[in-house]
């Protein structure tokens, strides 16, 4: 039976191998890159980013964002910082990884907003494959994929 | 990003507002984009939770549309929401 080759593998000196080559890893470190000024700037898309834990209390929510945003900010940035500066590598350890994990699913929760992606069963329709969504909508699958291969190695540590 | 598990509080020796105030309760919604498996992992790492309970848990959020994850002081609350926040999970908070 055909079995997906494993993308991130535990090592026993407790780092990872990465079994993603490097112009992939390169490519998703430029896409986190592409999440700096984003999430920098307060751009529109980033909002499933930054939820609100009071919403029914603007004023207490409001206190919270003044507080708390710049920390989830600086978080995000220090993933993406390291999803670029580890890209030429093939191990990595855990506190890497687990920025690569932060980063990629930064990055699909940035993609869905995009993609106005409501519902779980939200695609492209297989049937019109010059649907120009179609890539987008490729993208954030693989990136699911992946972030879910990192999530199988680290539960392994767990 | 937090990444070990909280440690075991104790209830302040002291009377503070907050022990007698009712709990914060900790929810976490159903999103279209985090998958299963990863809001799994996120509840065993941020709560220390057995895979059993942390799947429990998920399972609760995406059949019922939201699930209470945890309780605490509003001290307490607001770190585990942070955290959550952290991995992207759509987390608030409310008075029990």
């Amino acid at each position: 039976m055909f079995r997906r080759p494993r993308l991130v593998r535990p090592r026993p000196d407790g780092r990872y191998d990465l079994k993603i080559d490097v112009e992939q890893r390169r490519f998703l470190a430029r896409l986190a890159g592409e999440l700096r000024d984003l999430v920098t700037d307060d751009e529109p898309g980033t909002e499933r980013l930054f939820p609100s834990p009071y919403p029914d209390d603007p004023e207490r929510d409001a206190g919270w964002h003044a507080v708390v945003r710049h920390e989830l900010v600086e978080a995000h940035l220090a993933a993406i910082t390291t999803v670029e500066r580890t890209a030429e590598l093939s191990v990595i350890d855990e506190g890497e990884l687990a920025q690569w994990m932060t980063a990629i699913n930064a990055l699909r929760l940035v993609l869905a907003e995009r993609l106005g992606i409501d519902d779980e069963h939200d695609d492209v329709d297989p049937g019109q494959p010059d649907d120009p969504r179609a890539p987008a909508f490729n993208l954030y699958h693989h990136l699911g994929f992946v972030l879910d291969e990192i999530v199988r190695a680290r539960s392994e540590r767990l | 990003m937090a990444t070990t598990a909280p440690a075991e509080v104790d209830a302040p020796t002291g009377a503070t507002e907050e022990v007698t105030d009712p709990p914060w309760v900790v929810i976490v919604w159903n999103d279209p984009v985090n998958l299963m498996s990863y809001v799994t992992f996120v509840f065993r790492k941020v709560f220390g939770y057995s895979e059993a309970k942390a799947t429990k848990l998920m399972l609760e959020v995406h059949h019922d549309g939201r699930s209470v994850v945890a309780s605490g002081t509003r001290t307490e609350a607001e770190r585990f929401v942070f955290a959550l926040h952290e991995h992207g999970l759509w987390a608030t908070m409310q008075q029990d």
